[in-house]
């Protein structure tokens, strides 16, 4: 064997074993911060099966030592199936709505040409930066003056229109090739038929992340509920159930209650992401990047 | 899908342009489940605050299911109509969106608290002078829903701190319920052991005001200035930072506990100085714990206790002032408030009912001995940030990090800020 | 994030989309002011591209414009928000007086909550920025199996709801709980007081070298009537815990973001480089990085915008306490108009913080901008 072979084959060997190395590393890291991230749930949902002293007792046991249920039933007998229910309604209304409202001014902004494009473009980035917590007061009164107050669709329309989703679309928009639209547009298809036929379908990935963005988002959202549904516990979303009946500070903690209460807060959005992730990733990839 | 998915959106494009006519012409009719074509459920009442049929709305927040059917018995047998009933557990939004509304409940809870606030914004309708007997409330009571020298609304009942103290330790170590200061931080010293504390303290003024009071102290005097860095004020806070101190006291979050009670009925803590509502808290959760109320030990100017009272208001802007006002006297009238009260631990506010009332709930001496002499947790409107800053301090005391003179100080630049 | 500011708005020509529409004249000649695609489309598009925007644009002038004017007129009054808005009164600058000029509570108050929150951005916003980064690196890594599991794993967090994270946080947090069990079975320090624990981080860290008191310098010398030494406090070990959650929360969305930026770029460059023979960290500082700066300019963007607007979990978790050390504006804003009775002032704190947002996001814009424009 000459000297040069040996030492490519060596330099093979140490490479190899580098890249062993490596790759060893990479799942430490990996399996170091899924357990980061998951434990709390896990024993979040262990806390839920066991009594209050258990919890107190022994919170990092996984396995309840006595398992009970009775955290899920005062769960279950409270409102909690209501606002269950309520949330739904309120997160697919959203969801229809964005994905209603923010595809159609996307589209418009990204490919029609009509008074004032620019200028509404850049309204709706510049209301981007608006906290929350800002519109918190007035909406409440605008909400009041519509008489929407308490009531879904005080809870569903402010939240339907999304200055972040139209800006997602559009830029998803620009992204989609525009051949297909000449086309139909040479065999005399309306404006609205070649968005609603052509444009649309080429669209599902960014659609789908925009349902799985507002899905979240709108599930999650606890500001708005608190100010537009304030008198009314019959319209209330699940996060703002499940502040009041676990608040922190002032009444006794029932640990199993409220972790059962917030396990089942997390468990559809959990579903629909397991559902949709591959797809949600595309759509960001696709269209919250070129930001 | 496809379908479905052309129908929602039909649907939402209708709900925008529902929306887009409400902001036209102020139709204030807006519920989303119609407009989303959804079929609205049964009994869902969505929209403002209604009285529906009845008369009358009468709005209170919700302390549990056995106070809102006992309130609504006694609703039923109102002479004078109908009134219909609203328990929100977000009370104080509930009420602030229809104040601002200008569009109020006819009759609602009023809290010792929030009272000031309120008459400073003229929302109340003084009903006074109609009500029948009103020097039966506690006098108390009374002093605290009075202002320019006219009782505005009728007190419903009440709630008073007094000392809690677990049987079994007490007996174990040979110790008496503690009667004086000294005995206090003799006995909470006693009883403080490994895991377990003497006393148990909500780190806030609502708890710990009393001792200011028992050393003939206040945050404010009765001109309404600051009073806190006073000889007497000091000693108080310097009896408070002694128990801190020596960790024979200590409050609910250090023992893992959302509130003293928590911590009491975990026993974790041998005493502790919470109100009446203590004895649900405690039968509910805690049921096996034996526990005894003792009136508040006293300091070197006696032993007055905070009060806690919510009276009736009746809405200045009411369509019906006088029905409110008649529904307002009868709901304080003896006998409603001894049904309402009887089946959880609020104390009527009428000294008639005391008797019928200390019957049906044994053991209870403790706190209504306490309600002659008792001060009104009540403070100047716009007190909120003091208020706030005070139980910072207190918070800052219970650490250590704050000594009883630096806490005067704060306490007084914090409420001179605030008064002016 | 838009080049729509960049450019002069094309002039407005009102009237005119609808005007055709309505005499039914589709084929008006192309107005030339553009070329390419759209002179197919006519005075149709016009019509249609109006109407397709105006749902959206109603939406967002009702429930986002207004709103924010009416803020605006709200904080020049004294309303309580215990009646109605018209028995206010006008009272000019008076509360953003009392917030920035005027010595006493209020100012002392807003100069916490905006020191609590700057340390809570100051934190939060390069760790998750940054361990966002590394975790979508290393699950870019495509040697590595179950990839899609680690990637769901760790965004899962993200879309749970913060009432429901602050509940867990609390159990997981007290004296007595899992973090200081798990803390004391690792060697460290298991007695960490995470919800009540009011003291400042930094001070901490300056009582190890045994500065316990404020230098006379630091305690005497303040803005808006907090010491200097105040100011230094750092968040507070409540806080701290605060920021851990937060960090952990959003990182999973953030490294979402990233990912996908990665996937975009390595499949074009990843070879080339390879076989320049870069190292890997060369790989990632040389070339990965910068290609990465308009992703991470978004991040980075609405990372601050998020973090200056903190306030579910403080509702939750500590409702501002201990001793004010989880004081933030957001949640001032809700202390003062809806649980106290100052709604003026409520939304002159609101305002206040918008500018801020505003100002600090254009500085880091100015800062960072990426290259391309």
């Amino acid at each position: 064997m000459s000297t040069a072979t040996a030492d490519v084959s060596q330099r093979f060997a140490r490479a190899h074993r580098t890249r062993q190395v490596r790759r060893l590393l990479g799942y430490a890291v990996l399996l170091f911060f899924a357990f980061l991230y998951l434990m709390p749930f896990l024993l979040a949902v262990s806390a839920s099966f066991k009594t209050q002293a258990e919890v107190a007792a022994n919170p990092l046991g996984l396995i309840p030592d006595a398992p009970s249920t009775a955290a899920w039933e005062v769960v279950a007998n409270s409102a909690f199936p209501l606002w269950l229910r309520n949330s739904f309604i309120v997160t697919i209304g959203v969801t229809l709505g964005r994905l209603f409202l923010d595809s159609l001014a996307g589209y418009a902004l990204a490919r029609l040409d009509f008074p004032g494009r620019k200028a509404i473009f850049a309204f709706v980035v510049a209301t981007l930066a608006v906290p929350g917590i800002v519109l918190a007061v007035p909406r409440f009164l605008v909400l009041r003056q519509l008489g929407m107050l308490n009531s879904f669709s005080g809870l569903i329309i402010p939240l339907a229109v999304d200055a972040f989703g139209i800006f997602l679309m559009k830029q998803f928009f620009e992204s989609v090739p525009k051949e297909m639209e000449e086309a139909a547009k040479v065999d005399g298809a309306s404006v609205f038929t070649t968005w609603w036929r052509i444009v649309l379908p080429m669209a599902v990935p960014g659609l789908i992340a925009l349902t799985i963005l507002s899905f979240q988002g709108s599930w999650n959202e606890f500001l708005h509920p608190l100010i537009a549904a304030p008198t009314n516990s019959d319209v209330w979303t699940l996060p703002l159930g499940l502040s009041q009946i676990a608040q922190a500070t002032g009444e006794t903690r029932n640990t199993p209650v409220a972790m059962a209460g917030s396990m089942l807060t997390t468990l559809p959005v959990l579903i629909v992401f397991l559902v949709f992730q591959r797809y949600f990733i595309q759509g960001v990839a696709a269209s919250g990047v070129k930001g | 899908m496809r379908i479905k998915a052309r129908r929602s959106s039909a649907a939402l494009l209708a709900a925008a342009l529902v929306l887009a006519a409400c902001g036209n012409d102020g139709d204030a009719d807006g519920d989303g489940l119609d407009e989303l074509g959804i079929e609205e459920p049964a009994g869902d009442d969505g929209d403002e605050l209604d009285a529906g049929d009845a008369d009358l709305l009468v709005l209170g927040w919700s302390a549990s299911p056995a106070e809102n059917e006992a309130l609504e018995e006694v609703l039923d047998g109102w002479p004078g109509g109908d009134a219909a009933l609203t328990l929100s557990s977000d009370f104080e939004a509930t009420l602030r969106a229809s104040l601002a509304a200008g569009d109020p409940a006819d009759v609602f809870y009023v809290d010792s608290s929030r009272f000031p606030d309120l008459v400073a914004e003229d929302v109340l309708e003084p009903i006074g002078d109609r009500l029948d007997d009103p020097d039966d409330f506690y006098e108390p009571l009374r002093e605290a829903f009075t202002h320019e020298g006219q009782l505005v609304c009728p007190p419903k009942d009440f709630s008073i701190l007094a000392l809690q103290y677990n049987v079994g330790m007490l007996e174990e170590a040979g110790l008496e319920p503690p009667t004086t200061w000294d005995e206090l931080a003799e006995t909470a010293e006693a009883l403080t052991e490994g895991d377990r504390v003497g006393l148990v303290l909500g780190a806030e003024l609502a708890r710990l005001g009393v001792f200011l009071h028992g050393a003939g102290g206040s945050v404010l005097d009765d001109d309404g200035s600051s009073n806190i860095t006073s000889e007497e004020s000091l000693e108080g806070l310097g009896f408070i930072q002694r128990m801190f101190d020596e960790g024979w006291a200590t409050i609910p979050s250090e023992l893992d506990a959302g509130w003293s009670g928590e911590a009491f009925g975990q026993e974790r803590a041998a005493m502790t100085i919470e109100g009446n509502w203590i004895i649900g808290a405690m039968s509910n959760e805690f049921p096996d714990v034996e526990y005894g109320a003792a009136p508040l030990p006293e300091g070197p100017a006696g032993n007055p206790s905070y009060v806690f009272t919510v009276c009736y208001g009746v809405a200045a802007d009411s369509g019906d002032v006088d029905g409110a006002a008649d529904l307002a006297g009868y709901l304080t009238s003896t006998e409603p408030l001894l049904e309402f009260t009887r089946d959880f631990p609020v104390i009527p506010s009428r000294e008639s009912a005391r008797d019928g009332w200390v019957e049906a709930n044994p053991g209870t001496e403790a706190y209504l001995d306490a309600a002659d002499d008792a001060i009104g947790w009540q403070f100047p409107a716009g007190f909120t940030p003091a208020l706030d800053e005070i139980n910072s301090v207190l918070q800052g005391m219970a650490d250590g990090s704050v000594d009883a003179e630096t806490a005067a100080e704060r306490v007084d630049g914090a409420v001179t800020d605030v008064l002016g | 994030m838009s080049n729509a500011d960049d450019q002069p708005a094309v002039p407005a020509e009102t009237g005119v989309g609808t005007a055709t529409a309505r005499s039914g004249t589709a084929m008006e000649p192309p107005t030339g002011r553009r070329g390419g695609w759209r002179r197919g489309f006519s005075s149709n598009e016009r019509a249609m591209g109006v109407v397709f925007v105006l749902p959206a644009v109603i939406g967002i002038l009702v429930f986002l414009a207004l709103p924010m004017a009416m803020s605006l007129y709200v904080s020049f009054r004294d309303w309580s928000g215990l009646r109605p808005l018209g028995t206010s009164n006008f009272i000019g600058l008076e509360n953003y007086r009392e917030l920035v000029v005027d010595s006493g509570l209020i100012r002392q108050d807003f100069a916490t909550a905006l020191r609590n929150n700057l340390y809570y951005v100051l934190g939060v916003v390069p760790a998750q920025t940054s361990l966002a980064l590394f975790l979508a690196v290393v699950i870019n890594n495509k040697v590595l199996k179950g990839r899609t599991f680690f990637r769901a794993t760790y965004y899962f967090p993200s879309i749970t709801s913060s009432v429901a994270i602050g509940l867990v946080f609390i159990f997981l947090f007290q004296s007595n709980g899992a973090i200081n069990r798990l803390f004391g079975f690792f060697g460290l320090p298991d007695d960490i007081r995470w919800l009540s624990d009011a003291s400042g981080v930094l001070h901490n860290l300056f009582g190890l070298f045994g500065v316990d008191e404020a230098p006379a310098w630091l305690a005497e010398a303040s803005f808006m009537d907090l010491s200097l030494w105040q100011w230094l406090a750092g968040p507070s070990v409540t806080m701290f815990g605060i920021m851990m959650l937060a960090t952990w929360t959003t990182t999973g969305t953030m490294m979402l973001i990233f990912l996908a930026g990665l996937q975009n770029i390595s499949n074009e460059v990843e070879e080339a480089s390879k076989v320049d023979g870069a190292t890997n960290r060369q790989h990632f500082f040389k070339i990965t990085l910068p290609m990465m700066k308009p992703t991470l300019f978004f991040v980075l963007t609405i990372g601050l915008i998020g973090t200056w607007q903190v306030f579910d979990q403080i509702y939750v978790i500590s409702g501002g306490g201990p001793q004010k050390t989880t004081l933030t504006p957001a949640f001032l804003v809700y202390r003062d108009g809806f649980d106290g009775a100052a709604m003026g002032r409520a939304a002159a704190i609101s305002f206040l913080l918008f500018i801020l947002i505003i100002v600090l996001t254009l500085l880091q814009r100015r800062v960072l901008r990426p290259d391309e424009d």
